[in-house]
């Protein structure tokens, strides 16, 4: 990416609350320039933020903030695309159809819809880092997450193919699962089931968001040009 | 938007692409670009979309999507020759501007 002494341009998605508004503010702390979005209002005050309250389903309002990032940034560096959503934990008999639609429409073809715009900002630059935000329920398969975990491993082939296709345009793509974070999402999930859950994992706990950061770090660095296509898991899954 | 300033916008296009890259691509409506006999493979139709897409932003102030629905769906794919681009990115401007 760029030196040090120039601030790179990074969106992340979901920047409201949890890993992306941690992340947002890491790159804040290093002299970036953030942009972030979610539903609601921003939460991050900074000369260098700046928010988009949208739904990343909605292709307009994803538009209107590329046409925005174009004019004002002229280029994006980094993309994060870490909203995601959790709609209903039950077993899939149980599962409404609504719910089943509208964690696909977030996770994996808003995904989509946005990596296709940032990609054409970044070819031209030849140059660019795109993370997505998988979780490990996509290998731990576990019962009554059957739609959460069918969009994070979706998420995971569309990044193996994506990064294929971009190589050549000096764009990475990877997937980053952490291990369970204390987020409001993980908060959602039954904690005695979810420790049984990470009992599984090497190691048997909840991550941290510094591990989170610390990867993506590694990821997103100039020299990890030749990392591209992976999904890496923390915690050990 | 009429035809002739449409393909002026892709022939600036074409000259940045050109500057860039061995081979080159010759300004004419005939010209083949994507599909059989075409002379880009799917990295420079990438890359041609993306400096279109980008010239018309800057001189028209309309942003448009060349790899929409329409172009997918149409038997007789829109990036087949310069021509056939050309009516397509022209119909996407005029729509642009008749939604302003």
């Amino acid at each position: 990416m760029k030196s040090k002494l120039e601030p790179r341009v990074v969106l992340i998605t979901g920047t409201s609350r949890g890993i992306g508004r941690y992340l947002a503010n890491h790159f804040l702390s290093k002299g970036d320039y953030v942009i972030g979005c979610s539903r609601t209002a921003g939460t991050i005050s900074s000369e260098r933020y700046k928010h988009y309250s949208l739904e990343i389903t909605d292709d307009t309002s994803i538009l209107l903030m590329f046409s925005d990032i174009r004019k004002e940034f002229k280029r994006l560096d980094i993309l994060i695309n870490n909203a995601a959503i959790n709609p209903d934990i039950a077993f899939s008999v149980l599962v409404c159809s609504d719910a089943i639609h509208r964690a696909f429409e977030t996770n994996i073809i808003a995904v989509m819809k946005i990596c296709k715009e940032a990609v054409k900002m970044m070819v031209r630059k030849k140059k660019g880092r795109i993370i997505n935000i998988s979780s490990m329920a996509a290998k731990l398969e576990v019962p009554g997450e059957s739609v959460y975990t069918a969009t994070k491993v979706a998420l995971n082939s569309y990044t193996k193919v994506l990064a294929k296709e971009v190589n050549a345009f000096g764009i990475t793509v990877n997937g980053v699962a952490p291990s369970a974070i204390k987020t409001d999402l993980s908060a959602r999930i039954d904690q005695d089931a979810l420790m049984d859950v990470l009992a599984r994992n090497a190691i048997p706990d909840f991550g941290e968001m510094e591990d989170v950061v610390n990867l993506i770090d590694f990821l997103v660095d100039d020299r990890s040009h030749a990392v591209t296509g992976q999904t890496i898991y923390l915690g050990g899954v | 938007m009429n035809s002739n300033e449409t393909l002026l916008i892709i022939y600036k296009a074409i000259d940045i692409l050109n500057e860039e890259q061995e081979e080159k691509i010759i300004k004419s409506p005939e010209t083949r670009l994507f599909g059989s006999k075409g002379l880009l493979d799917s990295i420079g139709l990438v890359n041609l979309i993306t400096v279109i897409e980008e010239i018309v932003e800057t001189e028209t102030g309309h942003y448009i999507t060349i790899a929409n629905e329409k172009a997918m769906l149409d038997t007789s794919s829109p990036f087949k020759s310069i021509e056939t681009l050309n009516k397509h990115i022209m119909e996407l401007i005029n729509e642009n501007e008749k939604q302003a």
